[in-house]
């Protein structure tokens, strides 16, 4: 043991180590400022961060969450790449070919599909978990918006990726999916034709979407997601209640621009220099263990949750005869259920005025207090009005889901469907 | 900066115009560029008119499903009527039932004629122009569509 210990701190002080590792090791207040700053990976964070952000009772740890399982996306993706071919006539057979005759092909298939479906939900729960904790208050109604054009992305993503393996559920899925976009106004039918490249979901739509789902979306998704976390530090790193003034003479801090670095160039007080020692915390190793044990533990589910389900694949697709019902992916199925009443309505409208409606919560909720506390008795309003809206959603899903059968019926889980 | 003489346009002025008026033009055409690009110009797609067979080959009072081609066919007291079977509300097939049709999809309900009963469909399932050849074969365009209950007399 301690020969290997040796070895280990020989090994550190080889020129190659020093040369990628420009810090010591020992658990120094500048080495533990160190990993964070001089690595490019880590730098994304602040070196320090408040006690209060590092709360898992307070974010859920939903938003990095859903950053993992981007990046689980991403590399399962580039994997089912390698077998995977766009063409009606393949496509399927590849799909066939995962599930039968390919190493892992059906676990992977199966991480991806799962945690595509995860993401969705722990995006929409780290929307929630923001509203709640008034977290979009100024100044970070920007970045709320910015938030909302990653849910769009995600749900777009999986949109697209529903299409690619051309069973029958794809088929449906995306013939109704692009009709509905066929019902805007002056440039439905036009962005119909060019979402499938001609009239009909056939070659020219699985290649389109094929590329929109592998390279299109997922760049966008960096990008955003790039201006996500900037933000996140340009707005004084997440959010959290007020901090108390500590000089009686200190002015009222505007919002702050900074949290750490360039601070001896920045007018004004910095918002932690005075409560540094009780208040905040070293993001190394604090936060950063939490995140490699939170990702590891989500690792592991997946795969347990793969191992025992299979991502769903129907018959080839066929353009002759509609499933009954047909349903879209299940976080379409609260728009299924309105499309049902009226397509504009439903499919365009609606939609639409709930897109518009939450990037401008920020504008319209100009309540400043609440911040940084679930469900503050300050905003009982807000609270109210949003968790109408969530509800709604909720139940639509549902409704879509759970109680609507063939011709799109109404029955209860207890019924029988009948049968053809 | 120096005052402007005699009406002239300053140099500064002059050069910003440029930049802008260069500018703009450049990200113009770059937008219609890629627009037009998506835009595909011709389609592989399967043609919209097909031939359906010899009238012979429906008994009279019949309705036949070409499922390939999602089109029903009417024959009766001598004529030939054709009904898209594609429903009208988001394009999922409909299929005959009773005395109707029913769309799977969202639950639209349609009569014999193909008016919407009840559910989301906004207009009735089309009417499709059906001919004959001279050769005498029925030929159906799934893309064009005749008023309500058109009838071919054979
Ligand atoms: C791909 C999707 C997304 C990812 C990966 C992501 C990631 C993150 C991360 C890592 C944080 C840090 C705090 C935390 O973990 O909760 C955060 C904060 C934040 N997110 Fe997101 N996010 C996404 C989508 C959204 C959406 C849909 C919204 C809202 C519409 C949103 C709005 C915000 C706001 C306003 C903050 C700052 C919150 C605060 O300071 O308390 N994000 N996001
Ligand atoms: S597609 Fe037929 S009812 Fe919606």
């Amino acid at each position: 043991m301690a020969k290997f210990n040796d070895l280990i701190k020989g090994l550190r002080e080889t020129q190659v180590w020093r040369s990628i590792f420009r810090h010591g090791y020992a658990p120094t207040e500048r080495n533990q400022s160190l990993a964070i700053s001089s690595n490019f990976f880590l730098h994304l964070h602040p070196a320090k961060v408040r006690r209060h952000a590092l709360k898992f009772t307070y974010t859920l740890g939903l938003g990095g969450l859903s950053f993992f399982l981007f990046l689980v996306l991403t590399v399962t993706g580039i994997l089912l790449m390698i077998y995977y071919v766009p063409s009606t006539k393949e496509a399927y057979n590849n799909m066939k070919d995962l599930e039968f005759v390919i190493s892992y092909g059906l676990l992977l298939r199966n991480l991806h599909r799962w945690s595509a479906h995860l993401m969705v939900l722990v995006v929409f729960f780290h929307m929630c978990r923001v509203f709640y904790t008034g977290g979009y208050k100024r100044p970070r109604e920007f970045n709320w918006g910015i938030g909302v054009v990653l849910l769009l992305l995600t749900l777009f993503l999986s949109f697209t990726g529903y299409l690619l393996p051309w069973d029958q559920l794809a088929f449906w899925a995306i013939t109704v999916g692009t009709n509905i976009a066929s019902y805007a106004p002056i440039l439905g039918p036009k962005i119909r034709y060019a979402l499938l490249g001609g009239n009909i979901v056939g070659q020219n739509a699985l290649m389109r979407f094929y590329v929109l789902h592998v390279t299109i979306l997922p760049v966008l998704m960096g990008t955003f997601l790039a201006i996500h976390f900037w933000r996140i530090r340009k707005d004084g790193g997440i959010s959290g209640p007020p901090i108390e003034e500590v000089g009686a003479e200190e002015e009222a801090a505007p919002a702050p621009l900074k949290t750490y670095g360039l601070m001896g160039l920045v007018k004004g007080p910095t918002p932690m220099v005075e409560k540094e020692p009780e208040d905040t915390e070293f993001t190394f190793p604090n936060l950063v263990y939490k995140e490699i044990k939170y990702a590891m533990l989500i690792m592991i589910i997946l795969h347990v949750f793969s191992f025992f389900f299979n991502a769903p694949l129907e018959e080839l697709a066929d353009p002759e005869h509609t499933p009954n019902p047909a349903k879209a992916p299940w976080y379409f199925l609260g728009l299924q259920e309105l499309v049902s009443y009226s397509a504009f309505l439903g499919g365009v409208l609606a939609p639409a005025l709930a897109v518009i409606g939450i990037i401008l919560i920020p504008f319209i909720d100009r309540n400043p207090s609440g911040v940084g506390v679930w469900f503050s008795r300050e905003r009982k309003l807000a609270i109210i009005l949003f968790s109408i809206f969530v509800l709604t959603a909720v139940i639509l899903t549902i409704i879509g889901t759970y109680l609507r059968g063939p011709n799109w019926g109404w029955y209860w889980p207890w019924q029988e469907w009948p049968k053809h | 900066m120096p005052e402007e003489k005699g009406g002239k346009i300053k140099r500064r002025d002059f050069m910003l115009w440029i930049g802008w008026g260069t500018l703009f033009p450049v990200f113009a055409g770059m937008i219609e560029e890629t627009v037009k690009f998506i835009f595909p110009n011709v389609l592989y797609e399967p043609a919209t008119t097909f031939r359906a067979g010899r009238p012979e080959d429906y008994p009279s009072d019949s309705v036949t499903f070409l499922a390939e081609k999602r089109v029903f066919v009417f024959r009766d007291n001598g004529g030939f009527r054709a009904l898209s079977a594609v429903c009208t509300h988001l394009g999922c097939t409909v299929r005959q039932e009773k005395k109707g049709f029913f769309c799977p999809c969202h639950g639209s309900v349609f009569d014999a004629n193909g008016f919407v009963l009840s559910g989301p469909a906004p207009k009735p399932l089309d009417w499709l122009s059906i001919a004959l050849t001279r050769k005498g074969e029925l030929v159906i365009d799934v893309a064009k569509f005749v008023e309500t209950g058109y009838k071919l007399k054979v």
